[in-house]
């Protein structure tokens, strides 16, 4: 027989949530803050620096704590409102967005550059997990969530953020396949993304980005520009070895490449800890990967569970997009190391989604044999 | 759906994920510990870097051959910040060593090492010290030897030909400006790259540019190149050869000098300094090649690219503004010699015939619309009698133009139908003014052909008759650049083509030149042959007994005319002060030339039509004056 707990009694009781996906999340904003110190300790405003990403990391905590606290289930009703401010903050963007290296992803607010696509992204998982969550897999539920990936996806892809867009398509992929639908609506969206992606790519994939998927194929290509970049990440990893070189960016072969502490941040620990230290970061993904998905099925409702399973999915395609382009399996595309890589905006996005995991853990069902309140209905 | 159903999913999901990091681990070790790629040897301190040099920068010559720009041999010490030794008292020493060779201080050598460029990129060089001679760079690369972060490159300077002859057109080239930046570096120039920013210089910049040679290296602290990776040669500049005569443009500006001086107003107690300044063109009718192109004043063309900044600063503060050219940069009224283009419109609609006959006594008198008790009187500059189309023409009869534009009106009665603003309007513009000509030059303004849609909308005043007779006159809201007028009156003598006027002819390597092409921008109907009369009329106006008589040189039969639009508040004997024009073509039957010749302050007959005959005197051959 079993004893139920008193509701208040309980939430007291696993405040904790997930201690193992937190230890996760603060190993990497560590590892992050350790190897930019290495990274900048040379240059003359190294302090300031690190100072700043140091404070971007306490604001993601912060944010972490906050979304745990607060019961996600809030999220719910909100998820409407929420994925339409996302969609207006793009807007915002291509329309007054500050240019950085041939794209428009930035606005600035009071000195600091945000990246309003990191919350886009965010939004359209919870609304999509919202909308679905009370919706049996039918044709026309699919349409619309299809639809709201579409709008969000396309401004993504506009500024233009090819990684962006990518990543977004592949998290609602993963709350697709979680819905569930039926493997053979899955294999009909997976034919069509094939058909689609030539006509996208001739459509909507600036130049630069075209030269860039040229030099994945070919990196003599262009041996002093993009190539020279990938040769060089190339010679950081070789560098590295086993144990890596140490912090001190000394003679680092990413020297001179302004992208190495975002984009190229798996490379870079690879190159300052070896092989040791991308296999440890690549293994904390793992622990989150492990805890997001049991999370998803512990969680106490189908929002729940969905909105987990999104979140989770955001984060470790995310990583593995990123270690890919690293270890030259996936064309460069710009995307950060999720709480590694410098820029607040993604990392405070990443807290953020981590806060809501831990607040789908703290309200999980301990008692095994008790239903979701919102069983599905047959179809 | 069962519960059982999600928890597969969900399980399947992280199946996916710990498969892909498990692949990407496996790729992490095979490349830093399995197989990682031979790195190449660098030694602490040694670094991988792209060296460029700037090609060979073009030349540019004139139609015969004549050099007009030169680069010349300087050399430049630069620092490479990266390469300064790190440990403060070497660093110390090797700026001493600096300062030592150079005597540039050491205070500037450290700003140099950390602000602007080496801040964002250390391993780009900074120069620092300027050197004109080679035994000195000689020496200073001897002196600089084994000091690290420290080298001593050529640097070639480019040294204008013919002093402030050709100053407009050539143009300089510069540092780039730190507004323009981004968009150098865009289009791959290094940060301390030297552009053209004025003239043909800045308009040609990517042909006379070509493209740098770039070398990725492996290089030791003290710039020693050690290992080559790979690199793009160079690919040195194209020539440029303009349709400029040296010769023909040295004539044309000593006898505009001439021309403007001559009609120089005296000096008059509060009013501003009449300006020395003026502007002439010379056109091959048949090619809109520009022989000749002069604008006065005039600067010194190395000047600009000297880099000095208080003879910059001079130039900008004279009130003749040298900087500015004069034969596209600028408009006036043409005055008289528009009223070529109303013959031609005139003729063309039907508006009058060559023997259409108008009387002027000196001034027509016009009603007002609106209050009878009002008369408007315009004046003529002489009581001419009774003309036709080409007596008009040379005596530039007001009245005569008056009705051709205007219309005449007596009594109620429509005396004389004119060609109205609009139809005038169109014939203006379709033979190139109110637009830019297209001159292969930079900031070139449009001038200014009004109507009354403009009128009403740039003024805020309905159109009125009187402003159709001054439109007629070539006085009023019209505007006019030199150039312009040249391409209208090579239109005039091509019997109809407007061209595109172009300096340059022809742009290439070794000796290898590809013409640029010949451009028609509009074709005149001409439907009437009007054209012939029109340059029969200014034939006439360039005889002994037309108005024009002054530019036609002995031995050769001309077209032309003269113009001379007031300008500016009246003096108290009610005089105006003047600007004076003159065009033409020439020979009269088989045209090769055209001439268009401004002078700010004169007449057009008296001032600017002697410019125009040493012209024609100089092309053709007729005067012993060739120097």
């Amino acid at each position: 027989m079993t004893i139920r707990v008193p509701a208040v009694a309980w939430r007291r009781a696993s405040t904790a949530g997930d201690p193992l996906l937190v230890f996760a999340v603060l190993a990497l904003g560590a590892v992050g803050l350790l190897s930019l110190e290495g990274a900048v300790r040379s240059s003359g405003n190294a302090g300031s620096e690190v100072l700043r990403h140091a404070a971007l990391v306490g604001v993601g905590l912060l944010v972490l704590v906050v979304t745990a606290r607060i019961d996600y289930r809030v999220w719910r009703p909100l998820a409407g409102p929420l994925y339409v401010g996302g969609l207006a903050l793009l807007m915002v963007v291509l329309v007054a967005g500050s240019e950085e290296f041939g794209a428009r992803r930035w606005v600035v607010v009071a000195g600091y550059s945000l990246q309003p696509s990191e919350l886009a992204k965010l939004t359209t998982i919870i609304a999509t997990a919202a909308w679905i969550s009370s919706r049996g897999p039918t044709l026309r539920a699919f349409l619309v969530a299809l639809g709201a990936l579409a709008l969000c996806a396309g401004l993504v892809l506009a500024e233009p953020d090819l990684g962006g867009g990518l990543l977004l398509v592949a998290a609602w992929m993963a709350l697709m396949v979680a819905w569930p639908l039926s493997p053979r609506a899955l294999g009909t969206i997976a034919t069509a993304a094939l058909a689609v992606v030539p006509m996208a790519f001739a459509l909507a994939v600036p130049a630069y980005q075209r030269e860039r998927l040229a030099v994945f194929f070919d990196p003599g290509r262009d041996p002093l520009g993009s190539g020279f970049t990938l040769r060089q990440v190339e010679v950081a990893l070789a560098e590295g070895g086993l144990t890596g070189r140490g912090l001190d960016a000394t003679g680092s072969a990413l020297a001179g490449i302004a992208t190495r502490g975002s984009d190229f941040a798996l490379a870079q620990l690879g190159e300052q800890f070896g092989a040791v230290g991308a296999l440890f970061v690549l293994a904390a993904y793992g622990v989150i990967a492990w805890r997001g998905f049991a999370i998803a099925e512990r969680a106490p409702d189908r929002f729940g569970a969905l909105l987990a399973a999104g979140l989770t999915a955001l984060v470790v395609v995310q990583a593995t997009l990123h270690v890919a382009v690293n270890v030259r399996m996936f064309p460069a595309t710009g995307i950060p190391l999720p709480l590694v890589s410098l820029g607040g905006s993604s990392l405070v996005a990443t807290c953020a989604a981590a806060g809501l995991l831990l607040s789908i853990a703290t309200r999980s069902r301990t008692d095994p044999f008790e239903r979701w309140s919102e069983a599905p209905r047959r179809h | 759906m069962t519960e059982g159903a999600v928890r597969v999913r969900l399980r399947s999901l992280f199946g996916i994920a710990l498969a892909a990091l498990a692949l990407l681990s496996l790729q992490v070790l095979r490349m830093q510990v399995i197989d990682p790629v031979d790195p190449p040897a660098l030694a602490s301190g040694d670094q991988p870097r792209v060296i460029e040099s700037e090609a060979a920068r073009g030349l540019i010559y004139d139609r015969n051959g004549m050099p007009l720009v030169q680069n010349v041999a300087s050399y430049l010490v630069r620092l490479v910040p990266a390469d300064l030794p790190e440990e403060p008292d070497e660093r110390r020493r090797a700026l001493v060593a600096i300062e030592r060779a150079t005597s540039v201080p050491v205070s500037r050598l450290e700003a140099a090492t950390r602000d602007g460029i080496a801040a964002v990129d250390p391993t780009a060089p900074v120069a620092v010290h300027e050197v004109a001679d080679a035994t000195e760079a000689i020496r200073l690369r001897t002196a600089l030897s084994g000091v690290p972060g420290v080298e001593v490159v050529g640097a070639p300077t480019r040294v204008y030909a013919g002093g402030d002859l050709l100053a407009h057109l050539l143009g300089s080239v510069a540092a780039i400006d730190e507004t323009e930046l981004v968009a150098y570096l865009d289009e791959g120039y290094p940060m301390d790259a030297t552009v053209g920013r004025s003239g043909l210089e800045a308009v040609y910049e990517e042909e006379l540019r070509g493209s740098p040679e770039r070398r990725l290296v492996v290089a030791d602290p003290t710039g020693r190149v050690l290992s080559e990776l790979g690199g793009v040669a160079a690919e040195p500049g194209s020539d440029l050869q303009l349709s400029i005569d040296i010769e023909l443009q040295a004539v044309v500006a000593e006898t505009l000098a001439e021309g403007i001086v001559a009609g120089l107003p005296a000096a008059y107690p509060g009013r501003p300094a009449p300006r020395v300044a003026g502007a002439a063109v010379v056109l091959d009718v048949r090619s809109g090649e520009v022989l000749a192109q002069v604008s006065l004043p005039s600067f010194d063309a190395n000047a600009l690219t000297a880099g000095d900044d208080a003879a910059l600063a001079a130039l900008l503060e004279d009130p003749a503004r040298p900087l500015v050219d004069r034969t596209y940069m600028e408009s006036h009224p043409p005055g008289s010699t528009f009223k070529t283009l109303v013959a031609y419109a005139a003729l063309e609609e039907g508006v009058a015939t060559p023997d259409t006959r108008i009387t002027s006594l000196g001034a027509i008198y016009v009603q007002d619309e609106y209050n009878p008790e009002v008369t408007y009187v315009f004046r003529d500059w002489a009581a001419h009698g009774t003309t036709d189309l080409y007596r008009g023409l040379a005596v530039s009869s007001d009245v005569y133009f008056y009705y051709l534009s205007g219309g005449y009106r007596q009594g109620g009665q429509t005396v004389f139908e004119g060609l109205g603003a609009e139809r005038l309007a169109d014939y203006a513009r379709q033979i190139g003014l109110g637009t830019p000509t297209g001159l292969d030059l930079p900031g070139e303004t449009s001038g200014l052909v009004p109507d009354p849609d403009w009128k009403e909308e740039a003024v805020g005043d309905p159109w009125f008759l009187g402003d159709t007779y001054t439109f007629g006159i070539g006085q009023g809201y019209l505007t006019v650049t030199p150039m312009q007028m040249a391409v209208l009156v090579a239109a005039i003598a091509n019997d109809g083509e407007v061209l595109r006027p172009r300096l340059v002819r022809a742009i290439g390597r070794d000796g290898e030149f590809v013409e640029t092409p010949r451009v028609v921008v509009d074709e005149l109907a001409n439907e009437r042959d009007s054209l012939a009369v029109v340059r029969e009329a200014m034939r006439i106006t360039a005889s002994a007994t037309g108005t024009a008589w002054r530019g036609q040189p002995a031995g050769l039969t001309i077209g032309g005319k003269t113009g001379t639009a007031e300008f500016g508040a009246p003096y108290p004997n009610g005089n105006y002060d003047s600007h004076g024009w003159y065009i033409g073509f020439a020979p009269f039957d088989d045209p090769e030339i055209a001439v268009a010749v401004y002078v700010e302050h004169g007449i057009g007959s008296t001032h600017a039509g002697p410019v125009a005959r040493r012209i024609f005197e100089h092309y053709f051959g007729l005067t012993d004056e060739v120097r």
